[in-house]
């Protein structure tokens, strides 16, 4: 499927997807950035989605998924809990020294909000082109750039933290 | 490049308003062994950054050769089945020929092609060769060259 098969499959239905997802998740800013995430996780199966006779009746079903998730899920800080299992500011956890910083940065990235982690792998990995990013998840470039700041300034403050506590324990 | 250059980079990076090719300057500059020092706390980064899109590389080579591997086979058009297949299209077509202005006394039209000696009238046959005859003799050496040659290209491209 062609990015512009996809806009005119999948993105033509944002208004209807995201009045579904403002009335589970009952939030603006989580209704859009769920959004977003249902376009990516399409993008991602495009050549599948090609295939099917209703891609707009499959993105209605991604989206209930996703906003389902959403309820369940807790905050998604990234918690040093979540990089270093059995990590404690009092004890520290020695085998984390084994751990290379590469290592710790993808782990980092892991546990970033699902949105921004897709956005940052999209751009820094991809090569994804910000407008093409913003097509793809349905937004204006603005929000485009605005999760890829943000996702790269989360991995660089958790890295900086963690590595700055590991070396002053050493 | 500079360490200021770089610094200001990084800011833009960070604000994610750097262009791709900026951010393939930081990537490069992070790649090599003689990092500023104020600057080696973002070699991490570019170095994750680095190793993962090596792995995306290898990956769409992968896919391109397995494509390859289940590509149909392009058939090498030797010079001589090229003549050949020439040969049949005029036979064709003079058949045709005679054939339409010989049968001046028959009140229809009727189209025939001659296959190894045997006299074919139905359309859907005389289609048929008349295509298969016009494709073999489309697939000149050049192009079966020109296909390899494009192939050899994408390999390149990563």
């Amino acid at each position: 499927m062609t990015l512009e098969q996809f806009k005119s499959d999948v993105i033509s239905q944002r208004q209807k997807l995201l009045a579904v997802a403002w009335k589970m998740l009952a939030n603006e800013a989580d209704a859009e950035d769920a959004i977003q995430e249902v376009f990516l996780r399409l993008w991602s199966i495009r050549e599948q989605l090609g295939t099917m006779s209703n891609p707009g009746g499959f993105a209605m079903q991604t989206t209930k998924n996703i906003c389902i998730d959403k309820l369940r899920v807790q905050k998604t800080t990234v918690n040093v809990e979540d990089v270093f299992p059995g990590f404690d500011e009092k004890t520290p956890y020695h085998e984390t020294e084994k751990l290379d910083s590469v290592s710790l940065v993808r782990k980092i990235i892991n546990t970033l909000p699902e949105l921004q982690r897709k956005i940052i792998l999209m751009r820094d990995v991809e090569g994804y082109e910000l407008q093409e990013i913003a097509d793809i998840t349905g937004s204006q470039i603005n929000a485009a750039t605005m999760n890829l700041s943000r996702a790269r300034k989360k991995v660089r403050e958790e890295y900086i933290r963690i590595n700055t506590y590991y070396k002053m324990e050493q | 490049m500079k360490t200021n250059n770089i610094k200001q980079l990084l800011d833009k990076y960070f604000e994610g308003q750097t262009s791709l090719q900026e951010e393939r300057c930081l990537r490069n500059y992070f790649r090599q062994d003689n990092v500023d020092k104020s600057l080696t706390e973002f070699k991490p980064m570019f170095d994750f950054l680095n190793e993962e899109r090596k792995i995306a590389m290898i990956e769409v080579n992968e896919t391109i050769i397995s494509k390859q591997i289940n590509r149909p086979k392009i058939k090498k058009i030797r010079f001589s089945r090229i003549c050949i297949g020439t040969a049949a299209t005029v036979m064709l077509c003079l058949g045709v020929k005679f054939t339409f202005f010989n049968q001046q006394k028959e009140t229809s039209v009727q189209s025939i092609v001659y296959v190894d000696g045997k006299k074919f009238t139905d359309l859907k046959t005389i289609r048929l060769q008349t295509l298969n005859t016009l494709e073999v003799i489309s697939e000149s050496e050049d192009d079966v060259i020109a296909t390899q040659i494009d192939i050899l290209n994408s390999f390149n491209d990563f």
